[in-house]
């Protein structure tokens, strides 16, 4: 029950969205889809549906690429700046790019691509910050950032993003050496990377939540 | 080989720790550099008004400081010099005829007739009386030397049982009274004017009311409406409200209500002399 503790938050995350859609924005609407696909792929990890040659590495690693995607394009979503979307949507093919690489030249399709997860990981980390500096620079006076959905939303994946880099620098030399202190952290680790993230998200969904909320009855008075 | 993979293991833990401890930091970080933001945001904000206001202040305190020496001038200067001529004419018309007489009397009684009238002029630009007779008297003596003149019906109506409001707060209810008759007089062309004081514990209200012209509710915000600004800048002034009300054809109506137990800083301030 407790190995698969980040499925329920996954889940929860998920719940929680559905019942805020209608309220939520253009940028978080689509975490509905997303985190829709997030559940069914790992529920049937769980179930191991998706074992392949005694693997799920490359589900894993297809997985993470359209993570890396989707988070990418939400975090360069929430900047108003086109020139600052357009550079990051370049790094991000650069990355995909590279991600496929590994897949098939480097590490292999049935292997953890961790080289390409650490660079995503990175760059999500990297992406984060450099919002986190315009968030500073640029913000609005009225503004209160506790109750600020992508504040929150960004948080998450900043420590889920910071949660696996060193997870996945030392994986390829540890996983397949079958160290069993390294399984107890290969357990440990994502799962409080997911806690994290899918609280954080759950957070920001209510707040935007109450913020439509707010919006509406000003509106009505 | 174990002892490898142990450290190994160790350094995963660690580095995770310590980037996550970063992410900590960062969010701390960001949140603490918000939460000043706003705090200086905030008092830039107070700043900013508390400038206003002095300005506001100040501006009223050179307004009265004008009246109060328009007030002297036509009390000590002009009244006294009609007041020498009335006595020279009464001289005069010791040693002229009957007929001549009648004609220096006429022009005694209208040299009187402005001297009463310069003196009441005085009275009303002056702080000085409102400080002595107090804001209803002042107007009483207002409404009765308006109604004389006849350009306008003034009535004026008390309700409660009275108290001093503070001489500056009197002062400045005063001068929102005559901004507000101006105004009926020189814009709303109205026939009546009508003033009610509400006197009740907690509650102190001034409704000002004319049948005058009106106008749109739009103007408050242009910039034309400097007058009506002007009273709704004295209200805010003394920590009064001002409510006003007016659509053309239709008159205007000022509501103004303060908590007389609440006492603003000013009104027990330094400037005795002033409403500032």
């Amino acid at each position: 029950m407790l190995d698969d503790l980040y499925f329920y938050f996954e889940l929860f995350s998920f719940f929680v969205c559905l019942c805020t859609y209608k309220k939520l924005d253009r940028n978080f609407k689509i975490f509905l889809p997303f985190l829709a696909f997030i559940v069914i792929y790992e529920f049937a990890n769980i179930k191991y549906w998706t074992l392949w040659h005694h693997t799920n590495a490359w589900c894993n690693n297809l997985e993470s690429i359209i993570e890396i995607i989707f988070y990418t394009r939400f975090i360069s979503s929430l900047d108003k700046r086109k020139q600052y979307r357009k550079k990051v949507g370049i790094v991000l093919f650069i990355i995909v790019l590279f991600s496929f690489i590994d897949m098939i030249f480097i590490q292999g399709f049935f292997m953890m691509n961790t080289i390409a997860m650490v660079f995503q990981y990175s760059m999500l980390t990297v992406l984060v910050c450099l919002y986190y500096f315009n968030l500073i620079n640029n913000v609005d006076e009225n503004l209160d950032i506790i109750r600020y959905p992508p504040f929150w939303a960004t948080a998450g994946i900043l420590f889920y993003a910071l949660a696996f880099i060193f997870y996945h620098v030392a994986f390829s030399y540890m996983a397949y050496k079958h160290n069993y202190h390294f399984f107890l952290l290969a357990q440990v680790i994502p799962n409080i990377a997911c806690l994290i993230l899918y609280s954080l998200l759950s957070v920001a969904f209510i707040y935007q939540y109450k913020k439509a909320n707010s919006i509406n009855a000003i509106k009505t008075l | 080989m174990l002892f490898k993979d142990e450290e190994i293991i160790l350094l995963v833990i660690a580095g995770t720790a310590v980037v996550m401890l970063l992410g900590v930091f960062i969010i701390s970080f960001l949140l603490v550099y918000q939460k000043k933001q706003n705090k200086n945001a905030l008092e830039k904000e107070q700043l900013k008004s508390s400038f206003q206001h002095e300005l506001l202040k100040t501006r009223m305190e050179i307004q009265e400081e004008t009246l109060n020496h328009i007030s002297r001038e036509l009390h000590d200067n002009i009244t006294q010099v009609l007041s020498f001529v009335k006595l020279n004419l009464g001289v005069l018309g010791r040693n002229l005829g009957e007929q001549e007489k009648i004609r220096v009397n006429d022009n005694r009684e209208l040299i009187a007739q402005s001297i009463s009238d310069l003196r009441n002029l005085s009275k009303s630009l002056s702080f000085e009386h409102i400080s002595v007779m107090g804001l209803v008297k002042t107007l009483e003596i207002e409404a009765e030397r308006i109604n004389r003149s006849g350009i306008i019906n003034l009535s004026l109506s008390v309700e409660g049982d009275r108290y001093a409001l503070g001489e500056q707060r009197e002062l400045v209810l005063f001068r929102i009274f005559q901004e507000a008759l101006n105004n009926a007089l020189k814009y709303a062309q109205a026939d009546n004017f009508k003033m009610s004081l509400y006197y009740k514990a907690q509650m102190f209200n001034l409704t000002i009311e004319d049948d005058g012209v009106g106008f749109e509710p739009e103007l408050l915000k242009d910039k034309g409406g400097s007058g009506l600004r002007n009273i709704v800048n004295r209200a805010a002034l003394i920590g009064a409200s001002a409510i006003i009300n007016s659509s053309p054809g239709s008159g205007c109506s000022i509501n103004l209500s303060l908590n007389p137990l609440v006492q603003e800083t000013y009104v027990n301030g330094t400037y005795s002399n002033s409403p500032g």
